[in-house]
């Protein structure tokens, strides 16, 4: 059985994409005519999987150049898995903290101890700035979700993409194609309390297995299990001064 | 009988989903033509409307459900591709458990939400006679998958595919070896008299 946890993240900061692209595709095929001689489309996937590129990765050091390999060496062949983020921070519900250039910020870094005092290397912990709950159980294949959102600084209302851990079937992502109006929500997450908006979405991947209400929803930076699509490689190449542009793409893991 | 709002839906554009359902014992095999699972059934013979049929990929060879579904066909393969190595591996078919087992493909239309509008009306019923399990060497980059082809017989007229094979008294010495105990068969067949060999 093909397992979908406990998996590798990419590091998309570190591979530095020039492009990316997400994007949900599925399966239809034209129908025939109806009787008035207009084509109608069938859909036969019940559903679309994920799936995305990041493009022209950014790769000279000695460490991009390894990293970069350790993509190929584990992802080519499309049989073995890692969790792929979206890099949603622009468009997504986030706060626009302080620091230049403005921009929303998914996850605050660099939280110290209790006593003030950072890790060895100098690195804090690391917080996501919006997240979200189930507040309602939903079975597999839902089409519809009930969900809390916390630390959003605008409502939801067009499209956002958001993911959850799934015991068995690992991160999976989805984004909302109609949403409700929201409604006041406090709820205990972790023994702390919060306050915020729940709403009723429908979403455009269907839930790949069934949730619990109360299981977290993340919002910064969603992420999915994914392979490279069948029969696409990523060849290790470098130019002068070892200069690298790898294009890589993903679908989403089955 | 389809239900109105299932029909409503076939006459615009609509996601459908077909469903096959073999009866296999104790566990019946179900998948559809879906890339997610999906909780459905079909009433006359699942117990609830909330069994999880597999999904199976897409359909590799559309026009050959089609001529079932009109018809005009009497015996048919269903050729689904796209199945997980390790799906298929939780069912041991093998042909002495498939043979003769009822065999059901039906369809229901999924709603914008892709739950489906109806329990899945139940289109054709078959008999299946064999089953054929093909996971071709893969190479390079390709992702091993599973074509799943079932050979089924509908209708009165059918015709049916033999799985015996004949036992010959060759057959049996290779199994137990100078044992003669067969030998006679071949002139019993014909009717000849035969003398009951003395050991």
């Amino acid at each position: 059985m093909a397992v979908y946890i406990n998996l590798p993240t990419l590091d998309v900061d570190f591979i530095k994409p020039q492009r990316m692209s997400f994007d949900t595709p599925g399966g239809g095929m034209e129908g025939g005519r109806n009787s008035l001689g207009e084509g109608i489309t069938i859909g036969l996937s019940g559903g679309p999987m994920i799936a995305g590129a990041f493009e022209n990765c950014w790769v000279q050091a000695p460490e991009e150049h390894e990293y970069a390999n350790w993509i190929a060496a584990r992802m080519n062949g499309s049989f073995r898995f890692m969790v792929v983020p979206f890099l949603t921070d622009w468009m997504g519900p986030f706060p626009v903290l302080s620091g230049y250039p403005p921009v929303p910020q998914p996850i605050i870094n660099g939280i110290p101890h209790s006593d003030g005092a950072l890790f060895a290397d100098g690195a804090g912990y690391s917080q996501a700035t919006v997240f979200g709950t189930f507040a309602q159980s939903a079975a597999l294949n839902a089409g519809q979700i009930v969900v809390n959102v916390y630390g959003a600084t605008r409502d939801l209302r067009h499209s956002d993409w958001m993911s959850t851990y799934h015991s068995v079937k690992g991160w999976r992502a989805w984004r909302y194609w109609e949403c409700s109006d929201p409604a006041d929500v406090s709820e205990t997450v972790d023994g702390v309390s919060y306050s915020g908006k729940q709403y009723t979405l429908a979403i455009d991947v269907p839930l790949r297995q069934a949730v619990e209400a109360g299981q977290r929803i993340e919002l910064a930076r969603p992420r999915c299990v994914m392979k490279f699509p069948a029969g696409f490689t990523m060849p290790w190449e470098a130019e002068g001064f070892w200069q690298s542009r790898p294009s890589m793409r993903f679908v989403e893991a089955f | 009988m389809v239900p109105a709002g299932v029909i409503a839906a076939l006459r615009g554009s609509h996601q459908l989903g077909i469903f096959f359902r073999l009866d296999l014992d104790p566990d019946p095999l179900r998948l559809w033509l879906g890339i997610n699972d999906i909780p459905a059934g079909i009433e006359s013979v699942d117990a609830t409307t909330q069994e999880t049929y597999l999904g199976g990929g897409i359909l590799q060879d559309v026009p050959m459900l089609e001529a079932v579904l009109n018809g005009v066909a009497d015996r048919a393969e269903f050729i689904v591709s796209g199945i997980e190595p390790a799906t298929m591996a939780r069912w041991n078919l093998d042909e002495v458990k498939v043979r003769g087992k009822a065999f059901h493909v039906g369809i229901t239309t999924l709603d914008d939400y892709y739950q489906p509008m109806s329990a899945v009306v139940p289109m054709i019923t078959g008999r299946a006679s064999r089953i054929t399990e093909a996971m071709p060497p893969v190479t390079g980059t390709d992702s091993p998958t599973v074509t799943l082809a079932l050979s089924v017989g509908f209708g009165i007229t059918t015709r049916d595919r033999t799985s015996q094979a004949l036992w010959s008294p060759v057959h049996h010495k290779a199994a137990h070896p100078g044992d003669r105990f067969c030998d006679g068969t071949a002139r019993m067949e014909r009717g000849a008299p035969v003398t009951w060999p003395k050991f």
